[in-house]
């Protein structure tokens, strides 16, 4: 009664409203909107929110606009959060309807919520809980689109954003491990005012955890963020340094691996201060051995207890000089998933201890057993324009993506280095015919530091997952087009499904939730599995979850 | 608060002044606990902030979980005051956080209530939450200080275990800019044992 009262006085003003080319309420009547499984409605929105989308579509002011998540992005099945950001449009847009749907299918999810602010016109509403996880079930696999309309009211007008699209993709990731760099401001009262180093977590977690933290029993000196973590989980590697009074040119640093269930009882232990003998590493699969590029080098050492092999802890198995390698020096050291190879950066033209300013992408074969190395196999061959850094081995190795940068004069006026490097882009070289592919829809766009690929090493069908660093938006939430100096890097990951090649093989990236978008987070591996922590009491796992065989898994839900 | 109905829109879309927060809005997308007073002015390890610890959460929430954890100092130790409190505020210049060193924000007119999610971790606690009040704590302040809220607006709760929905009235304040939506303080009464008391989802609407 009220709504058929409403719809004759609003039509009075059709005829004069329509003149002016303004919309104009036509009444009409529904079926009200039943808010069953496929829907939720958010705290402080109207309990008959659904109603509010059966208006007519509005002629004048602007469509709500999504902002995240990006057009075409590949949301993996285990995460469990998505915070969608969407500019308004209308200023006298009340209420918010946020769809996923698959088109012609009659599937749809509706979620339905007031504008909760965020930046100068924008607003978020977080996905999570069972009807997301519940829609992302259903919606696997599907071409769904992501709309988001806004209403005036009950009786007023709506406005669509333009349909989105996006899938929801098999992943297999919950539970696997993922370590990064990261700080996390501690606010009030404590000292240090932040946590500063390597955080991991199982992935489904909805947080890091601190774990090999600067100025503690983990690492003793003052950074430690060059790290790799053996893809079984066992081990991590990383430099510990100390900055203060150390050389600019960051040749200082000293190797240090645990195994990841005891990061406080190290296996090799840093050397004495002054000591230089690591920069960039990699372990091997299963954490026994090292490979270490430092000041020109490359050294295979042993990353074992003592008597568990014929060499002792740290001890030097082989080492790579520039004449081994065809006079370059090798960087960015990665081992493929079967330990048969390694891949890295070649450079004859070297920046730091840990960039360069020229770079071929190269495979070495590798015989651990034997502790030997073949000869350098260039499959992306530097160039006067362009050079090439941080590869990183497909699951099923018959890929590597990695990093490309134009040889010119940066910003800073001095020659682009791999580190920081702002016009970095992705790229894959499939190693069969040695043919390169641009990962453009992960990369976004060129300017924003989209660097340091890692491929997760597990794959569904031909797709699997890349995460790399970017200074791209986050949305409405990180604007770092709006800053010039603080910008904040954040990790990301894509899909990338070589059986789409010769085409892009990547989606857009997503944003991965467990960051904190205020701080820079870098340097993201991925490992089997996050091992329960054994040098310290309780389960030795992170809260929220629990440690099932050796292993910390996710139980929250 | 009934959602009015609303007719035809103008004929031109109003303004939306990007100088201003926005109601609604999540306290912790625009300021940081980074304003604490008490025991110890809070050093000593008296006040952690746990932003990973929240095991549940009430299903609704859009915001950040934190859990605090206080540990008294005990009457006549250095530096007891019996008390602690944290306020929310901008993060200032330099990571400036000492209250009444932080300029306001200026927040859109109309909220109505803050609304969070409370609970401790074990017995019961009451604790004086807050909406303003930084450096005008019950009336108390520091005039050489350059920055104060002009309202405060207390509420006292005594939390449990259980999840409890609170609402601070904010429909007769009247508010331009705000330098501390929200905080929280508690009087210990001798009590000298950690207190987990965990804050969710706090919000202005």
């Amino acid at each position: 009664m009220k709504r058929a009262f409403a719809a004759v006085w609003l039509s009075l003003p059709l005829v004069f409203a329509a003149c002016r080319n303004e919309d104009a309420f036509l009444g009409g009547g529904h079926e009200a909107y039943r808010c069953s499984t496929r829907c939720a409605v958010e705290q402080g929105a109207p309990a008959e929110s659904g109603d509010w989308f059966f208006n007519q579509e509005a002629k004048v002011g602007d469509a709500p606009e999504i902002i995240y998540p990006l057009s075409g992005a590949a949301h993996p099945l285990d995460l469990r959060q998505l915070t969608v950001q969407f500019r308004r449009g209308r200023g006298d847009f009340q209420l918010f309807r946020v769809r996923v749907a698959v088109p012609d299918s009659g599937l749809s999810y509706d979620f339905f919520t007031r504008c909760l602010s965020v930046h100068e016109d924008g607003c978020r509403y977080q996905l999570r809980g069972g009807v997301w996880d519940n829609a992302r079930d259903e919606l696997l696999g599907k071409a769904a689109v992501l709309t988001v309309t806004g209403s005036t009211g009950l009786h007023g007008f709506i406005k669509s954003s333009a349909a989105l699209p996006l899938t929801i993709v098999e992943s297999n990731l919950v539970n696997k491990g993922f370590y990064y760099w990261t700080t996390v401001p501690q606010y009030s009262g404590s000292d240090p005012m932040s946590d500063t180093g390597i955080f991991r977590l199982p992935f489904g977690a909805d947080q890091a955890e601190p774990f090999i933290m600067s100025n503690t029993r983990t690492n003793t000196r003052q950074c430690g963020a060059c790290h790799s973590v053996s893809r079984d989980g066992s081990t991590i590697a990383f430099t510990a340094r100390n900055y203060d009074g150390g050389p600019e040119d960051q040749r200082s640093g000293s190797l240090v691996t645990t195994p990841t269930a005891q990061p406080n009882n190290h296996l090799i232990d840093a050397t004495v201060p002054g000591t230089y003998d690591s920069s960039m590493m990699a372990l091997s699969s299963n954490g026994k051995r090292v490979l270490v590029a430092f000041d020109e080098r490359l050294e295979l050492r042993c990353s074992e207890a003592a008597g568990a092999s014929q060499y002792k802890p740290g001890e030097v198995i082989a080492a790579l000089a520039k004449a081994d390698l065809g006079g370059k020096s090798g960087y960015f050291p990665e081992f493929s998933p079967d330990d048969a190879a390694v891949a890295l950066t070649l450079s004859d033209t070297p920046d730091s201890a840990i960039a360069v300013q020229a770079g071929d992408i190269v495979v070495l074969a590798v015989d651990l057993a034997k502790g030997t190395f073949g000869q350098p196999k260039t499959v992306v061959p530097g160039s006067a324009t362009v050079f090439h850094f941080y590869p990183t081995w497909s699951p099923d190795g018959r890929f590597i993506a990695f990093a490309s940068a134009p040889r010119e004069t940066g910003e800073d006026g001095r020659p682009r280095k791999s580190y920081d490097q702002k016009m970095a882009r992705l790229r894959l070289v499939r190693l069969e015919d040695l043919q390169t592919f641009e990962l453009s829809n992960a990369t976004q766009t060129v300017g924003k530091w989209s660097t340091y690929p890692k491929f997760a090493p597990f794959q569904v069908g031909s797709m699997s997952f890349l995460t790399f660093n970017s200074k791209i938006n986050y949305g409405l939430i990180v604007d770092n087009d709006a800053q010039t100096d603080d910008k904040v890097a954040q990790l990301w990951m894509s899909a990338v499904d070589t059986s789409k090649l010769p085409e892009d093989p990547s989606s857009a990236p997503i944003w991965l939730p467990f960051q904190d978008a205020t701080q820079s987070s870098h340097l993201g591996l991925w490992t089997r599995d996050v091992k329960c922590r054994t040098d310290i009491g309780g389960s030795g796992c992170d809260f929220g979850q629990k440690c099932v065989n050796d292993v910390c898994v996710v139980t929250v839900k | 608060m009934p959602w009015p109905d609303q007719g035809p829109p103008p004929a031109t879309d109003p303004s939306v002044d990007p100088n201003v927060v926005h109601v609604p809005f999540l306290v912790d997308d625009y300021f940081v606990p980074n304003g604490c007073f008490g025991d110890g002015d809070c050093g000593g390890g008296v006040i952690s902030i746990n932003s990973r610890a929240c095991l549940d959460r009430p299903a609704s929430a859009q915001g950040v979980c934190r859990l605090y954890t206080y540990t008294p100092l005990a009457a006549g130790a250095p530096g007891f005051q019996g008390y602690l409190g944290i306020l929310f505020q901008d993060v200032g210049a330099k990571s400036e956080g000492h209250i009444g060193r932080v300029p306001p924000l200026a927040v859109q007119p109309g909220a109505k209530h803050s609304v969070f999610w409370a609970w401790v971790g074990s017995g019961s606690v009451e604790v004086s939450f807050r909406a303003g009040g930084a450096n005008n704590w019950e009336g108390k302040t520091d005039a050489s200080l350059p920055y104060r809220d002009t309202f405060g607006v207390p509420k006292d709760v005594t939390l449990t275990k259980d999840f409890q929905k609170i609402t601070i009235d904010l429909a007769d304040v009247t508010y331009g800019d705000v330098v501390s939506p929200f905080g929280w303080a508690i009087t210990t009464h001798g009590r000298t044992e950690p207190i987990q008391l965990y804050i969710a989802d706090v919000r202005w609407e």
